[in-house]
Protein backbone atom coordinates (compact mmCIF):
# COMPACT_ATOMS: atom_id res chain seq x y z
CA UNK A 1 0.00 0.00 0.00
CA UNK A 2 1.13 3.45 -1.04
CA UNK A 3 2.39 5.26 2.24
CA UNK A 4 4.07 8.31 0.77
CA UNK A 5 3.71 10.43 4.02
CA UNK A 6 6.22 8.37 6.27
CA UNK A 7 9.14 10.60 6.05
CA UNK A 8 7.01 12.39 8.81
CA UNK A 9 7.03 10.44 11.17
CA UNK A 10 11.15 9.67 10.68
CA UNK A 11 11.00 13.69 11.05
CA UNK A 12 9.34 13.09 14.34
CA UNK A 13 11.65 10.09 15.80
CA UNK A 14 14.38 12.52 14.68
CA UNK A 15 13.35 15.42 16.83
CA UNK A 16 12.37 13.11 20.24
CA UNK A 17 15.67 11.46 19.36
CA UNK A 18 17.68 14.77 19.77
CA UNK A 19 15.84 15.95 22.81
CA UNK A 20 16.11 12.72 24.11
CA UNK A 21 20.04 12.25 23.57
CA UNK A 22 20.79 15.50 24.58
CA UNK A 23 19.20 15.19 27.81
CA UNK A 24 20.43 11.88 28.66
CA UNK A 25 24.46 12.91 27.85
CA UNK A 26 23.43 16.08 30.22
CA UNK A 27 22.35 13.24 32.75
CA UNK A 28 25.47 11.34 32.39
CA UNK A 29 27.66 14.40 32.84
CA UNK A 30 26.14 16.62 35.38
CA UNK A 31 27.16 16.34 38.88
CA UNK A 32 24.47 14.54 41.16
CA UNK A 33 23.77 17.63 44.46
CA UNK A 34 20.19 17.73 45.05
CA UNK A 35 18.62 20.25 47.63
CA UNK A 36 16.11 21.74 49.13
CA UNK A 37 16.16 25.20 47.73
CA UNK A 38 16.83 24.59 44.27
CA UNK A 39 13.12 23.09 44.13
CA UNK A 40 12.01 26.94 45.19
CA UNK A 41 10.94 29.07 42.47
CA UNK A 42 13.47 31.54 43.73
CA UNK A 43 16.44 30.39 45.41
CA UNK A 44 17.03 33.89 46.96
CA UNK A 45 15.05 36.49 48.18
CA UNK A 46 11.05 36.14 47.70
CA UNK A 47 9.30 33.22 49.22
CA UNK A 48 6.80 31.61 46.71
CA UNK A 49 2.83 32.03 48.55
CA UNK A 50 0.25 29.86 46.88
CA UNK A 51 0.50 28.10 43.46
CA UNK A 52 1.54 29.18 40.25
CA UNK A 53 -2.24 29.14 38.98
CA UNK A 54 -3.98 31.94 37.98
CA UNK A 55 -7.34 32.62 35.97
CA UNK A 56 -6.97 34.02 32.55
CA UNK A 57 -9.20 36.68 31.33
CA UNK A 58 -12.33 35.40 29.95
CA UNK A 59 -11.57 37.76 26.94
CA UNK A 60 -8.96 34.99 25.57
CA UNK A 61 -12.10 32.55 25.26
CA UNK A 62 -14.20 34.48 22.64
CA UNK A 63 -10.28 35.36 20.83
CA UNK A 64 -9.63 31.44 20.85
CA UNK A 65 -13.34 31.04 19.45
CA UNK A 66 -12.83 33.18 16.84
CA UNK A 67 -9.29 32.01 15.60
CA UNK A 68 -10.97 28.25 15.68
CA UNK A 69 -13.59 29.62 12.95
CA UNK A 70 -10.93 31.16 10.41
CA UNK A 71 -8.68 28.22 11.10
CA UNK A 72 -11.86 25.78 9.86
CA UNK A 73 -11.94 28.52 7.09
CA UNK A 74 -8.21 28.00 6.16
CA UNK A 75 -8.46 24.12 6.11
CA UNK A 76 -11.51 24.77 3.60
CA UNK A 77 -9.08 26.52 1.05
CA UNK A 78 -6.42 23.72 1.16
CA UNK A 79 -8.18 21.71 -1.36
CA UNK A 80 -8.94 24.79 -3.61
CA UNK A 81 -5.36 25.84 -3.02
CA UNK A 82 -4.27 22.07 -4.48
CA UNK A 83 -6.05 23.01 -7.62
CA UNK A 84 -5.55 26.38 -8.28
CA UNK A 85 -2.37 26.44 -10.28
CA UNK A 86 -4.28 23.85 -12.65
CA UNK A 87 -7.51 25.68 -13.18
CA UNK A 88 -5.23 28.56 -14.07
CA UNK A 89 -3.08 26.46 -16.73
CA UNK A 90 -6.70 25.59 -17.53
CA UNK A 91 -7.84 29.58 -18.30
CA UNK A 92 -10.31 29.37 -15.02
CA UNK A 93 -8.24 31.00 -12.40
CA UNK A 94 -10.39 34.18 -12.40
CA UNK A 95 -13.43 31.88 -11.79
CA UNK A 96 -11.76 30.29 -8.96
CA UNK A 97 -10.57 33.04 -7.57
CA UNK A 98 -14.22 34.69 -7.83
CA UNK A 99 -15.36 31.58 -5.70
CA UNK A 100 -12.74 31.81 -3.23
CA UNK A 101 -13.09 35.72 -2.61
CA UNK A 102 -16.74 35.36 -1.92
CA UNK A 103 -15.84 32.72 0.65
CA UNK A 104 -13.60 34.71 2.36
CA UNK A 105 -15.55 38.11 1.78
CA UNK A 106 -18.79 36.33 3.64
CA UNK A 107 -16.43 35.56 6.85
CA UNK A 108 -14.87 39.08 6.68
CA UNK A 109 -18.58 40.25 7.31
CA UNK A 110 -18.36 38.46 10.09
CA UNK A 111 -14.89 39.59 11.26
CA UNK A 112 -15.76 42.96 11.05
CA UNK A 113 -18.62 42.61 13.21
CA UNK A 114 -16.88 41.29 15.58
CA UNK A 115 -14.53 43.88 15.39
CA UNK A 116 -16.91 47.40 15.39
CA UNK A 117 -18.94 45.33 18.31
CA UNK A 118 -16.05 46.03 20.51
CA UNK A 119 -15.31 42.06 21.26
CA UNK A 120 -11.85 42.07 20.27
CA UNK A 121 -10.98 44.93 22.23
CA UNK A 122 -8.90 43.76 25.46
CA UNK A 123 -11.21 46.41 28.10
CA UNK A 124 -14.93 46.37 26.60
CA UNK A 125 -17.02 49.00 27.98
CA UNK A 126 -20.02 47.56 28.52
CA UNK B 1 7.35 -1.32 7.91
CA UNK B 2 4.49 -0.65 7.60
CA UNK B 3 2.92 -3.06 10.54
CA UNK B 4 5.40 -0.69 12.41
CA UNK B 5 4.21 2.46 11.28
CA UNK B 6 0.75 1.47 12.41
CA UNK B 7 1.91 0.39 15.55
CA UNK B 8 3.93 3.28 16.39
CA UNK B 9 0.39 5.88 15.38
CA UNK B 10 -1.79 3.21 17.13
CA UNK B 11 0.57 3.25 20.78
CA UNK B 12 0.74 7.13 20.46
CA UNK B 13 -3.38 7.38 19.96
CA UNK B 14 -4.41 5.30 22.65
CA UNK B 15 -1.62 6.15 25.03
CA UNK B 16 -2.36 9.62 25.15
CA UNK B 17 -6.20 8.82 25.20
CA UNK B 18 -5.26 6.98 28.62
CA UNK B 19 -3.25 10.00 30.05
CA UNK B 20 -6.37 11.55 28.82
CA UNK B 21 -8.66 9.40 31.06
CA UNK B 22 -6.83 8.69 33.79
CA UNK B 23 -4.53 11.45 34.76
CA UNK B 24 -5.19 13.26 38.03
CA UNK B 25 -4.40 16.82 36.82
CA UNK B 26 -6.85 18.48 34.29
CA UNK B 27 -4.00 20.09 32.56
CA UNK B 28 -1.81 17.07 31.80
CA UNK B 29 -5.11 15.72 30.50
CA UNK B 30 -5.82 18.54 28.31
CA UNK B 31 -2.19 18.59 26.91
CA UNK B 32 -2.10 14.69 26.47
CA UNK B 33 -5.43 15.70 24.16
CA UNK B 34 -3.11 16.75 21.10
CA UNK B 35 -1.36 13.43 20.93
CA UNK B 36 -4.54 11.82 20.41
CA UNK B 37 -5.23 14.36 18.22
CA UNK B 38 -1.99 13.66 16.51
CA UNK B 39 -2.40 9.63 16.48
CA UNK B 40 -5.96 10.24 14.97
CA UNK B 41 -4.60 12.88 12.12
CA UNK B 42 -1.86 9.89 11.59
CA UNK B 43 -4.73 7.19 11.06
CA UNK B 44 -6.38 9.62 8.24
CA UNK B 45 -3.55 10.10 5.98
CA UNK B 46 -2.53 6.30 6.92
CA UNK B 47 -6.47 5.36 5.06
CA UNK B 48 -5.53 8.09 2.44
CA UNK B 49 -8.26 10.13 3.68
CA UNK B 50 -5.51 13.24 3.32
CA UNK B 51 -7.95 16.13 3.81
CA UNK B 52 -9.30 14.63 6.95
CA UNK B 53 -6.17 14.06 8.14
CA UNK B 54 -5.03 17.89 7.45
CA UNK B 55 -8.31 18.99 8.77
CA UNK B 56 -7.80 16.90 12.08
CA UNK B 57 -3.79 18.71 12.11
CA UNK B 58 -5.33 21.83 11.36
CA UNK B 59 -8.38 22.30 12.94
CA UNK B 60 -7.97 19.86 16.23
CA UNK B 61 -4.65 19.98 17.09
CA UNK B 62 -4.44 23.35 16.05
CA UNK B 63 -7.99 25.27 17.20
CA UNK B 64 -9.72 22.88 19.21
CA UNK B 65 -6.75 22.11 21.02
CA UNK B 66 -6.21 25.60 22.23
CA UNK B 67 -9.72 25.98 23.09
CA UNK B 68 -9.98 23.37 25.35
CA UNK B 69 -6.79 24.67 27.11
CA UNK B 70 -8.06 28.08 27.35
CA UNK B 71 -11.17 26.46 29.04
CA UNK B 72 -9.08 24.57 31.50
CA UNK B 73 -7.11 28.00 32.33
CA UNK B 74 -10.65 30.13 32.96
CA UNK B 75 -11.76 27.95 35.26
CA UNK B 76 -11.23 28.81 38.98
CA UNK B 77 -10.56 26.17 41.80
CA UNK B 78 -9.37 23.60 38.93
CA UNK B 79 -7.59 21.82 41.52
CA UNK B 80 -10.35 20.91 43.68
CA UNK B 81 -12.22 19.54 40.69
CA UNK B 82 -9.78 17.92 39.42
CA UNK B 83 -10.45 14.11 39.89
CA UNK B 84 -13.24 12.17 38.18
CA UNK B 85 -16.35 12.26 40.16
CA UNK B 86 -16.83 9.54 42.61
CA UNK B 87 -20.41 9.40 42.69
CA UNK B 88 -20.81 8.70 39.42
CA UNK B 89 -23.89 6.39 38.55
CA UNK B 90 -22.61 3.42 37.71
CA UNK B 91 -26.43 1.76 36.85
CA UNK B 92 -26.27 4.02 34.20
CA UNK B 93 -22.34 3.72 33.28
CA UNK B 94 -22.67 0.12 32.82
CA UNK B 95 -25.35 -0.35 30.42
CA UNK B 96 -23.85 2.52 28.48
CA UNK B 97 -20.63 0.81 28.33
CA UNK B 98 -21.98 -2.71 27.17
CA UNK B 99 -23.96 -1.03 24.60
CA UNK B 100 -20.87 0.61 23.46
CA UNK B 101 -18.82 -2.52 23.19
CA UNK B 102 -21.74 -4.29 21.34
CA UNK B 103 -21.45 -1.45 19.01
CA UNK B 104 -18.10 -1.84 18.39
CA UNK B 105 -18.04 -5.06 18.16
CA UNK B 106 -20.68 -5.36 15.82
CA UNK B 107 -18.75 -2.49 13.42
CA UNK B 108 -15.53 -4.64 13.67
CA UNK B 109 -16.91 -8.20 12.68
CA UNK B 110 -18.62 -6.86 9.51
CA UNK B 111 -17.35 -8.10 6.46
CA UNK B 112 -16.58 -5.10 4.77
CA UNK B 113 -13.05 -5.48 6.42
CA UNK B 114 -12.00 -8.42 4.28
CA UNK B 115 -12.06 -7.16 1.15
CA UNK B 116 -8.48 -6.63 -0.60
CA UNK B 117 -8.31 -3.19 -1.24
CA UNK B 118 -4.36 -3.08 -2.42
CA UNK B 119 -4.93 -3.04 -5.76
CA UNK B 120 -7.32 -0.04 -5.72
CA UNK B 121 -5.67 3.15 -6.76
CA UNK B 122 -4.71 5.46 -4.02
CA UNK B 123 -5.11 8.98 -5.69
CA UNK B 124 -5.17 12.00 -2.99
CA UNK B 125 -8.38 13.07 -2.07
CA UNK B 126 -7.71 16.92 -1.84
CA UNK B 127 -7.43 16.98 -5.47
CA UNK B 128 -10.74 15.65 -6.32
CA UNK B 129 -12.41 17.50 -3.36
CA UNK B 130 -10.75 20.80 -4.66
CA UNK B 131 -12.26 20.06 -8.19
CA UNK B 132 -15.60 19.04 -6.66
CA UNK B 133 -15.78 21.98 -4.49
CA UNK B 134 -15.40 24.68 -6.78
CA UNK B 135 -17.41 23.06 -9.64
CA UNK B 136 -20.79 20.83 -8.57
CA UNK B 137 -20.52 21.69 -4.90
CA UNK B 138 -19.76 25.69 -4.78
CA UNK B 139 -23.30 25.98 -3.14
CA UNK B 140 -22.51 24.49 -0.10
CA UNK B 141 -18.93 25.32 -0.58
CA UNK B 142 -20.09 29.15 0.38
CA UNK B 143 -22.98 28.04 2.30
CA UNK B 144 -20.02 26.45 5.02
CA UNK B 145 -19.45 30.54 4.52
CA UNK B 146 -22.34 31.32 5.75
CA UNK B 147 -22.68 28.89 8.74
CA UNK B 148 -19.38 29.52 9.99
CA UNK B 149 -20.55 33.60 9.83
CA UNK B 150 -23.10 32.46 12.09
CA UNK B 151 -21.43 30.56 14.40
CA UNK B 152 -18.83 33.24 15.10
CA UNK B 153 -21.61 36.32 15.20
CA UNK B 154 -23.46 33.38 17.72
CA UNK B 155 -20.04 33.10 19.82
CA UNK B 156 -19.31 36.62 19.98
CA UNK B 157 -23.01 37.06 21.69
CA UNK B 158 -23.11 34.42 23.97
CA UNK B 159 -19.96 35.86 25.56
CA UNK B 160 -20.64 38.68 25.84
CA UNK B 161 -23.80 38.01 27.38
CA UNK B 162 -21.63 35.95 29.92
CA UNK B 163 -19.72 39.15 30.47
CA UNK B 164 -22.73 40.89 31.63
CA UNK B 165 -24.40 38.73 34.09
CA UNK B 166 -20.82 38.41 35.87
CA UNK B 167 -20.11 41.69 36.49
Amino acid sequence: MLFSYSNVLVFAAVGIAFILVTLSIGALIRPYAPSLNKLSSYECGEEPVGSAWMNFNIRFYIIALIFVIFDVEVAFMFPVVRIFKEWILEGRGVVALLEILVFVLILLVGFIYVWKKGDLNWVKKI
Amino acid sequence: METFIVSVIFIVTVGSACIVAFSNNLVYSAFALIGTFLGVAGTFIYLNATFLGLVQLVVYAGGILVLIIFAVMLTSKINESSRSNPGANYKAVVPLVLLLVLLVGRILTRDVWTKDLSGMAHEPTITALGNLLLTDYLLPFELVSVVLLAAMIGAAVISRRKVKTQE
